[in-house]
């Protein structure tokens, strides 16, 4: 499918309508109504650059990473969400052996060093600056923090469903739908304003931004799937992936990372090339400094990618 | 308004597999979808208490792997491969000691308990016996993504199924399922990223329930067939018209059990494919007719007909209730589903009697068959005159017919539209 934003609107320069009436809402709670943008997506300014790959292999010995191939269902599981931590090490929920694990890699030799148990079942996972843990459990609608020498574990808040934790310059976030609240050393504190994303328009491709006290409506070409907030990086940079259907019998779904200015204008793009053969909870993360990272399960080990913005 | 202009592409059913399920299988019954999604919340959020021996399972070997990972309280039914179980059989197997669940990669046991995917959504669907992800398109048609409802699912024959519930706000498809995956180890609802769908194929069941039209389905006022494809679920128990006994296409089969008499105004040719499907100890047939006149029927069968029409014009479909040697009514639930390549009158003029045919700028419908041909069948007679009760040589060679017409266009329809291939 050839790209939507390289045909929208010629050119380098975003439009900017102020004042545009919109049809779309916006579930963050702090948007102003007289500040409405609308910003038509253009070509990108910035490249998104990889600038690592690190794989490691499968299995449960010091090391690896523990994964299952597909049952009888064909249902493959395995590792299924990650964070960065601040030292730049990956902390993998393992489901499959019960295990929390930090990954790294040290002259060239992948180093697995045990964090705990995983209770299970659980969906995201997070890790904040000082290296706290924090896993979200929807089924049973618990927040569980793994410090380094104590587990607690707290309702969760919000209505479960779309609560997801998000990177915010050097913190994390837990976004739980029109609320988000501050994670730092298992405390959580609520935050004034929520930076959210959301689809508006499927066909022409419109979703609504709320960078914190503002709305924004960005043109991204469609047929628009879906549209996820990753992070914001401390420059207010928005990292969000895009879905567009490209065939809706039997389904096939291409993806962009896209990242998006705080006004709303294009700075860099990516596609997301494949279908990992396991569904990760936690596929792309933003780093706490500012890169963007994906997991990548396969069938022979997993993979681990970054990328930053350049210029 | 018509019944449900329906929504998307419609592949028509394998009608033998279908009927074969009813036959050996029980009855199926049409669902509202309300009641789909409304159920979905009972399995997902299912309060049980997981003992020390619900972690063991006395006829699995050591490869067995329970869906619950410690004793102490529960929510929601765990995944077990091969499991179709209702609530109550649940609680009463987990009470009688039967393991939680079974992670899938043995053989179906016999002393474990839950639900896997296709279980989950045959119990959702209240489907009389449990579907596979290869059987359930025998059941289910296929769907557009743009507009799929609550109670949809999307299946990947061989591998999974996913029942659709909505959109979140972000765009991410709402699901409930039974999975193996770690965020629910069982039935749960989560938003899912639709490339995590990819390869999947959306289908509704046929038997959930579509908008009823406040039309009587009668001769005064038909139910008007607004779009194709288009498809419906009714009941003739009860229905107001006994307009039609015996059809020309037919005239010793007694069909004087109460009817519902659809609608539809053609501006120009095509092939018009209609089907009826009913439940055991129900028999509903289906009958085209060039006017409301029963010695105007074009075709007519037990389950299926095809014919071509080449002349604009009101044309109406009838279901009517097959009457037996006893005098016997087999009045019921039935699904009618048909389609047409050719166009309709946009805005057709109401009769003025109902009993006269409307006009489309002045063309005035032709009668008994002029300018229609039957797909493989001669003049007005009709496609197959049924299969309990034609001739059977004559019947088996027009059914041929009409089937092999009904294969060419299922084919260049599917070709046309990226329809998967319909199995048998």
């Amino acid at each position: 499918m050839d790209d939507p934003m390289r045909f929208k609107i010629p050119g380098y320069v975003a439009a900017l309508i102020i004042g545009l009436g919109t049809q779309c809402t916006s579930a963050a709670d702090a948007v102003s109504a007289e500040s409405i943008v609308h910003v038509t997506a253009v070509q990108p300014t910035h490249r998104l650059v990889k600038t690592a790959q690190v794989e490691l292999a499968y299995g449960d010995t010091v090391g690896t990473v523990g994964f299952e191939p597909a049952g009888r269902d064909r249902q493959a599981v395995g590792p299924s969400a990650f964070d960065v931590d601040g030292q730049g090490h990956y902390v993998v929920a393992d489901p499959v052996r019960h295990r929390l694990v930090r990954l790294q890699q040290r002259s060239g030799v992948s180093v697995a060093t045990p964090l705990g148990a995983l209770p299970l079942p659980f969906s995201d996972l997070a890790v904040d600056r000082d290296g706290w843990i924090y896993l979200t459990d929807l089924r049973s609608r618990t927040l569980t923090t793994v410090a380094p020498s104590t587990t607690s574990r707290a309702p969760l808040p919000g209505k479960g469903l779309s609560t997801r934790f998000v990177r915010q310059g050097d913190d994390v976030v837990l976004s739980a739908g029109a609320s988000s609240r501050l994670l730092r050393r298992g405390v959580l504190t609520q935050l004034a304003s929520n930076v959210s994303v959301e689809k508006c328009n499927a066909e022409a491709g419109l979703i609504t931004m709320a960078p914190g006290g503002k709305q924004i409506q960005v043109e991204l070409g469609g047929p628009l799937a879906s549209i996820r907030l990753i992070g914001v990086n401390r420059a207010g940079d928005i990292f969000v992936i895009v879905e567009r259907f490209v065939q809706r019998g039997r389904l096939a779904v291409n993806r962009h990372v896209l990242v998006l200015a705080a006004t709303g204008a294009l700075k860099a793009q990516l596609q997301v090339l494949g279908k990992p053969a396991i569904h990760p909870v936690r596929e792309f993360v933003l780093g706490p400094r500012g890169a963007l990272h994906r997991m990548v399960p396969g069938t022979q080990g997993v993979a681990f990618l970054r990328w930053e913005v350049r210029p | 308004m018509g019944g449900a202009p329906v929504r998307r592409d419609l592949a028509l059913p394998v009608l033998g597999a279908v009927v074969s399920a009813w036959l050996t299988a029980g009855v199926v019954h049409a669902i509202p979808r309300s009641e789909i999604v409304e159920a979905a919340p009972g399995f997902e959020e299912h309060p049980w208490d997981c003992g020390a021996q619900n972690l063991v399972a006395d006829c699995a070997d050591s490869s067995w792997q329970p869906a619950v990972t410690a004793v102490g309280p529960q929510v929601g039914l765990p995944y077990c491969w091969g499991g179709w179980v209702t609530l109550d059989e649940f609680d009463q197997q987990i009470g009688q000691g039967y393991g939680a669940g079974s992670m899938p990669y043995g053989l179906f046991l016999g002393c474990t308990t839950g639900v896997d995917c296709s279980g989950y959504v045959s119990q959702l669907w209240q489907h009389p016996h449990k579907l596979g992800t290869a059987t359930l398109p025998d059941v289910s048609f296929e769907v557009d993504t743009t507009e799929m409802l609550p109670g949809d699912v999307f299946n990947n024959a061989g591998t999974h199924v996913i029942m659709f519930l909505g959109e979140d706000s972000n765009g991410d498809a709402l699901v409930t399922e039974s999975t193996t995956s770690s965020a629910c180890m069982g039935v749960c609802r989560r938003p899912l990223p639709w490339s995590v769908l990819s390869g999947y194929v959306p289908r509704a069941y046929f038997y959930a329930d579509v908008e009823t039209s406040a039309e009587a389905g009668t001769a005064e006022d038909p139910i008007l067939i607004e779009a194709f494809p288009y498809r419906d679920t009714r009941n003739t128990e009860g229905a107001a018209s006994h307009q039609f006994d015996f059809y020309s296409a037919a005239p010793t089969t007694d069909e004087s059990g109460p009817e519902l008499i659809y609608v539809f105004h053609v501006a120009s040719g095509g092939l018009l494919t209609a089907s009826v499907l009913d439940a055991v100890g129900v028999d509903i047939d289906i009958h085209l007719l060039a006017s409301l006149d029963a010695d105007d029927c074009l075709a007519r069968d037990d389950i299926e007909i095809a014919v071509e029409i080449t002349e604009p014009g009101a044309y109406y479909l009838v279901a009517d209730t097959y009457v037996g040697g006893s005098g016997t009514e087999y009045t019921g639930a039935y699904l009618l589903t048909a389609d047409f390549d050719g166009e309709l009158v946009e805005q057709p003029v109401d009769p003025p009697d109902g009993g006269t045919e409307p006009t489309d700028g002045g063309t005035e419908p032709t009668d008994g068959g002029a300018g229609l041909t039957n797909d493989g069948a001669e003049g007005c007679e009709c496609g197959w005159a049924g299969r309990r009760r034609a001739d059977p040589p004559v019947a088996g060679l027009l059914w041929l017919a009409a089937a092999l017409g009904l294969a060419r266009q299922r084919q260049r329809r599917a070709s046309s539209k990226g329809l998967g291939q319909i199995t048998s």
